[in-house]
């Protein structure tokens, strides 16, 4: 195992790598994290626990029409796709060393958030999509 | 070839609890990428999106969204824990900490799966 290899520290402005440390991403896991467990809790408990339980277009209408419920999804989506982006990252960094598939596998991530987000704002927002 | 752990502790609860919590996140966020694409189907209205929803009300599908809780509530607490550790000094604890997250993560996941539980038996017979 070449140890001198795989913890040398590329200069390439190219790669994703440690550069200024990563303190922000650190701070932002914990805070959305935070903030997750407790919308979480509102989210499955307002859909699964109050009334019938059951998910049916009538139940999403009744609550998806509002504009606060809408802000709340918003904002619960940004935090979770954020939060679950930035833990594939975490995880992939570790694992995947070479600069190349380093930039690539951070591009996917970036690139799969922004679809999502996309998909989930519109969703979101323009329902009931009259 | 290479080990998938190049640094490996020795299996102890911490160690454990860290592997699980990667995992798990892992398995969640595969999960969210799914629950948008099925929600998204509100699009296509009323009707499609009921068909869709009975369909995943069927007893697998049941019985895998009580598995989904357990996962939510493992990554939450064991992620609670980790902040305990991060922001006030938990690190001495860290052990007991676990143990606490888990009664409580035990105690919503009861409260939580009872519910889709019922629904399961009653839609077995």
């Amino acid at each position: 195992m070449n140890i001198e290899k795989e913890t040398q520290h590329t200069q390439s402005m190219w790669v994703k790598n440690t550069g200024r440390g990563g303190a922000l991403t650190w701070l932002l896991q914990r805070v959305t994290g935070l903030f997750i467990v407790l919308m979480i809790l509102l989210h499955f408990w307002i859909n699964h626990l109050v009334g019938t339980g059951e998910v049916t277009y009538e139940t999403v209408f009744r609550r998806l029409s509002h504009p606060l419920w809408k802000c709340f999804d918003m904002a619960f989506l940004t935090f979770a796709l954020y939060h679950g982006l930035a833990g594939v990252w975490v995880v992939a960094a570790d694992y995947v060393k070479r600069d190349g598939w380093r930039t690539f596998v951070y591009i996917a991530i970036v690139f799969a958030g922004i679809v999502l987000f996309c998909l989930g704002t519109i969703t979101i927002v323009r329902f009931p999509f009259i | 070839m290479k080990p998938i752990f190049e640094t490996r502790y020795k299996w102890k609860l911490g160690m454990a609890a860290w592997v699980l919590h990667r995992l798990s996140g892992l398995a969640l966020i595969a999960y969210l990428c799914l629950h948008i694409f099925v929600i998204h189907n509100l699009a296509y209205g009323e009707q499609h999106f009921n068909a869709v929803m009975k369909f995943l009300g069927s007893p697998p599908f049941k019985l895998m969204e009580i598995g989904l809780l357990g996962v939510i509530l493992y990554h939450a607490f064991n992620g609670l824990r980790v902040i305990a550790i991060d922001f006030w000094g938990g690190t001495k604890i860290q052990k007991a900490l676990f143990w606490v997250m888990m009664a409580a993560a035990g105690i919503l996941f009861v409260f939580g799966a009872t519910p889709i539980a019922r629904h399961l038996l009653e839609a077995m017979n």
